[in-house]
Parts: structure tokens; sequence; C-alpha cells
């Protein structure tokens, strides 16, 4: 999916709360990003997120994932339904879907127990490359 | 008889420790008006909370954000035509005859801070209208 401007139009009509994520294809969760508007029915929202974020491995391709929303709120990206979007952008960036719906449903069960909006915890600490990465500049100290 | 609108607006961001750059924030809801009806903006304003604190920077001052860019839009059957208007503004604005819907916009700034930096910021907007 070769995208000029590298980011997502999000439209979400229906006043309520959404929570939406960033997640790599492993399925970390990067960016979370939580809208919450409201005072009309018919109150349409309009958000942009980038489809690749800078990361001290580098920069890494990221698809947009749906965390929560409220009831009756119907979301669109790039004009398309969000798991139509969310399902072609797996294809693109060779993504798993189960791993990405894992990590929105491990972001939501944490917002779930009152903590607010947090990332999930990731078990294991850094990922492998960052591990690596860090230990080499921790060596050359 | 007048009618009062209002848009309510907030929006929060959160980064993992492993990302390098501050994603901006562009958020903006829309409502419909009656054209029929003259609409006066009456109020604007937005608050900030949090920020980004780097370590490092490349020459870009870090710290708290005091302040949200925040604009209403009014929009006309001319898609041409169209008025702005910035907040904060608590003094009511002239009355402009067949507006068919208006946007209330925050944003701020996305950019690099450097390897190391903490990210949590949240934007609170509103925006009154009366329609008489």
């Amino acid at each position: 999916m070769a995208r000029a401007n590298e980011s997502v139009e999000v439209l979400v009509h229906g006043p309520g709360e959404l929570v939406l994520g960033l997640a790599d294809r492993s399925g970390r969760m990067l960016l979370l990003r939580r809208i919450v508007f409201s005072g009309h029915e018919k109150l349409v929202a309009r958000s942009h997120l980038p489809l690749k974020v800078a990361t001290v491995g580098g920069t890494v391709e990221v698809s947009p994932v749906v965390v929560s929303q409220s009831r009756g709120q119907v979301i669109h990206l790039d004009g398309s339904d969000a798991a139509k979007f969310i399902q072609q952008r797996c294809r693109s960036m060779r993504a798993r879907p189960t791993d990405l719906y894992r990590a929105a449903r491990e972001t939501a069960d944490g917002m779930r127990e009152g903590n607010g909006l947090r990332l999930p915890a990731r078990p294991g600490g850094l990922p492998s490359s960052m591990r690596a990465k860090r230990g080499a500049s921790s060596r050359r100290k | 008889m007048a009618t009062t609108r209002m848009i309510q607006l907030y929006v929060e961001q959160l980064s993992d420790v492993l990302v390098s750059e501050v994603a901006n924030l562009n958020e903006e809801v829309f409502t419909f008006l009656d054209p029929d009806k003259t609409t006066t903006v009456v109020e604007i304003t937005s608050e900030t909370i949090g920020g980004v604190i780097a370590k490092s920077s490349t020459g870009i001052p870090m710290g708290i954000s005091d302040n949200a860019f925040t604009r209403v839009r009014l929009f006309f059957h001319d898609a041409k035509r169209e008025e702005e208007f910035f907040g904060p503004s608590h003094i009511p604005s002239p009355g402009f005859a067949g507006a068919i819907g208006a946007g209330l916009q925050v944003a701020e700034v996305g950019y690099t801070p450097g390897p190391q930096y903490a990210l949590a910021r949240a934007i609170g907007a509103h925006a009154y209208f009366e329609e008489a």
C-alpha cells in the first residue's frame, strides 16, 4: 500500500469516547490516542494518524487499531470501514491481524482496570533488537 | 427563539518509550447548523495538560506546552466561503446568516525531540454557538 502522505484520516460519526492505537507488525503498541467529543448526536470528529513511527531502533510501519469506542460510533479510516482498512494494512505490512487485535485487547483490559490511558506492559522488557542496540551503547561507555 | 449549540472535545496522546518522535495532534469536530438562522460564535476556549519532557533536544525547546492552537470555522453552502475564529475568545462574534456547519479544531505540532523523552499530553476544548 504505497501512500503519499504516510498518514490515515480517521472520521468518527457520533459522539462519545474513542481510543485508537498504533501497533507495529509484531503487535507492539507504540502510541495511544483518546478522543472524547460531545454536544450533539450528529457530531463528526476528524483526526489523522501516522502510518510510520520513528523509534530508537529505526522507523517502523504501524497500523491503527481500535482499542475501544462508544456504542453507536461509526469509524472510517481513509473512507473505508475500520476493520477493512486494518485488514488491508496488516496485509501490506505483513502483520498478523491477531497480533494487532491482541495488543488492542490488552490495552483495553488495562484501561478497564481503572488505570486511564496506558500502554500494555511488555513482557520480557525491550524487544531483542532494542536490547542489542542498548547493550552495545552501554558497552561503549 | 435562540438555540445554543455546544461542541466539547478532549484528546489525549501517550507514546511508548521506544518511540523517538512526537506525533502531531490535529483534531477537529464538526456539527451541523441551521442555515435559516443567524449564527454567533459565543465562546472558544482550550486548555492543555501534560506535555513533552526531553533529556536532550535538537534545538527545539521542550517542556510543558501552555496552550494549543484552537480554531472554529463556519461553513456555508458556497464552499469557497468560510469564516474563521481563533481561541481563546469569550466575546461573541458578529452574527452570520446561512452557516450550515461549524468545526472546532485543536492542534499541537509534532517533532523529534531526541532519543529519550516522555510524552503524555492532552487538550480539552469547547465552543458555543447561538442560533437565532
